[in-house]
């Protein structure tokens, strides 16, 4: 049996990144063979590249393109590992590689991608040049746009004068005209240090519904302690509530919660906080508690780390220092009726060696200890309920 | 000779599928600890055999998926839903790795916490989540960082760029499995059945 007609219905699937289309291939003939071969033409051409030197001739069907893709992905990480090799050589051979590409949405976007692995990286003049140009497909922008902002961030990315480039072409992008582009131009210059116009191009972005609700919710709370005065403040803060809670999902909330810790957990972030908005985040923690999930077998570490992150953010933006909130926190834990989940939970955070210290020196690790032994007799090892509950005796010791 | 090629294509397209999902439906059971990675068929027809892993957390699955953001927490339901579901698998020696001290958020100033080893690979997927990434098909792995002040100048958080097995990968080489489980260009079934271990 020849397997040729599939691989080149396979390699015609990755070209177009859409449907399957065999029309026009499937019947190709003679059938292709796998290497150095003239009847090449209809595999994109780094991936016929990335199998020559095989000396399979035919190799099975279901193997071939995951192997011809293996391939390739050693080519490229020869070159980025080389360190013989000068960062002009390197830019060289993967822009060489997109351009070759540029049909193959996915394979152009592979090679675009490998350019962040160059520090410093030279020619940026050449991707803004690319960035701008109306040929360029929507996608490839956008991880465009991605290696300017990586090299904008990095120590050394890229020279001043084009990091000032960089970030004035990802602004000017916010209103592409697609979408997609302007979306991820958005979140891309939300993360570029903190821009006088951020807030309101984040608020035009929600409105255009170019970005997600989550991502508005997120990049939006990191802008809150940037706003000077008490009314601007509280604008923004109750935008973010109405959408978390109007959104109808508890994704948004639960975004909007996690989010706020990563604020209120800063005490140069949260000093910026104004008082009254204060009250409002604290309002808003009061009534969404997260859960943490366990039923016996299945503890959930990730609902831990966030109920124990819940937990210091909402203590530490209700109390006036770290000593009142690190005792109301012990008391949660340490209460004759606190849950063994949230015993454990708690020490998956921040406040672990401190909560365990204190309640130690109050003469109540003991029965800490004993709700979770209790818990942990009818575990086997081996369960993400076991290895949570003996993380957290680790620490009760 | 164009007719008889055509018949050989559709027979070995309609075989070729039902091929990998028989064969991965017996690999292994479902994930029972943190960490455990669990993996599937890539959910693109034809390259199936490539694969997609995520890492299991106790109750959900953080996965890098071709979206924005590209990180992002699932059900096993959902995860098992896809395509053709292989199991889980699991590295045997956490126990004997150190525990590994990683910042409490994103965003200075942070506490370090100790967290073992097995814990920190889920803590470092909620980290990069939170700092946040973008999707690559390459294997060029761009680490997420959070955010670091050197006196007055601070950079960061900066986002990360992975793709489903790159993103286990750094999650499991921060947790301290150091080079012993991934070959640099391990395919993600490459990397799922590195593992010998497989829940039964």
């Amino acid at each position: 049996m020849k397997p040729a007609p599939l691989i080149l219905a396979s390699a015609t699937f990755v070209v177009s990144g859409s449907a399957l289309l065999i029309g026009g291939h499937i019947d190709s003939d003679p059938p292709v063979k796998v290497g150095p071969n003239p009847s090449h033409q209809a595999l994109p051409d780094d991936l016929s590249l990335a199998v020559q030197g095989s000396d399979r001739t035919e190799v099975p069907v279901i193997s071939t393109l995951p192997s011809m893709l293996q391939a390739l992905d050693q080519s490229v990480l020869a070159v980025m590992n080389d360190k013989t090799m000068s960062n002009e050589k390197k830019f060289t051979f993967f822009w060489d590689g997109y351009q070759r590409n540029k049909s193959t949405a996915d394979l152009a976007t592979y090679y675009i991608d490998c350019l962040s692995s160059i520090v410093p990286l030279p020619h940026v003049e050449q991707l803004l040049t690319e960035l701008a140009s109306p040929m360029t497909a929507a996608g490839v922008k956008t991880h465009l746009m991605q290696v300017l902002q990586t090299g904008y961030l990095r120590e050394n990315g890229i020279d001043e004068k084009n990091r000032t480039l960089a970030l004035d072409a990802i602004r000017s992008n916010v209103h592409n005209v697609d979408p997609a582009v302007a979306g991820q131009a958005v979140l891309l210059y939300a993360r570029m240090g903190a821009p006088d116009d951020l807030v309101a191009i984040l608020d035009d972005a929600r409105q255009r519904k170019i970005i997600s609700p989550l991502d508005y919710l997120r990049e939006g709370v990191f802008q809150l302690p940037n706003i000077a005065g008490e009314k601007q403040q509280n604008g923004l803060l109750m935008t973010l509530i109405n959408t978390a809670q109007g959104n109808g999902t508890d994704e948004s909330v639960h975004m909007l919660t996690t989010t706020l810790g990563l604020i209120i957990q800063s005490p140069t972030r949260l000093a910026r906080i104004e008082s009254s908005n204060r009250n409002q985040i604290t309002e808003f923690l009061a009534s969404h508690e997260p859960e943490v999930k366990s039923d016996g077998i299945n503890y959930d570490l990730v609902s831990a780390i966030e109920y124990a992150d819940w937990l210091y953010s909402y203590a530490s933006v209700k109390s006036k220092s770290d000593t009142e909130a690190l005792v109301w926190i012990t008391g949660q834990v340490t209460d004759a009726s606190a849950d063994f989940k949230k015993i454990v939970a708690v020490m998956t955070g921040p406040m672990a060696p401190e909560v365990a210290r204190m309640a130690r020196q109050n003469g109540l690790v003991d029965g800490m200890r004993q709700k979770v032994q209790q818990e942990m007799a009818g575990q086997r090892p081996g369960t993400a309920a076991y290895s949570a509950y003996e993380a957290a005796l680790e620490i009760l010791k | 000779m164009r007719r008889q090629n055509l018949y050989i294509g559709m027979i070995t397209l309609g075989l070729a599928l039902p091929i990998t999902a028989a064969f991965a439906a017996k690999l292994a059971k479902d994930p029972q600890d943190q960490s455990d990675i669990i993996g599937r068929d890539l959910n693109v027809p034809l390259l199936g055999a490539i694969g997609h892993v995520g890492l299991w957390t106790g109750d959900r699955v953080i996965e890098a998926l071709n979206q924005t953001p590209a990180i992002v927490q699932n059900t096993l339901q959902d995860f098992k839903s896809k395509s053709s579901y292989w199991g889980a698998v699991y590295y045997s020696n956490w126990n004997r790795l150190p525990a590994v001290a990683l910042p409490s958020q994103i965003m200075v100033p942070y506490n370090y916490v100790l967290y073992n080893a097995k814990a920190a690979a889920v803590r470092r997927a909620i980290l990069i989540q939170q700092i946040g990434a973008t999707y690559t098909v390459s294997p060029y792995i761009q680490e997420a960082f959070v955010q670091e002040c050197h006196g007055l100048r601070c950079a960061g958080p900066i986002p990360g760029k992975y793709r489903c097995d790159t993103f286990i990968k750094d999650t499991y080489l921060t947790a301290g499995t150091g080079g012993l489980s991934f070959g640099a260009t391990d395919t993600p079934w490459a990397l799922w059945s590195t593992y010998t271990e497989r829940r039964q």
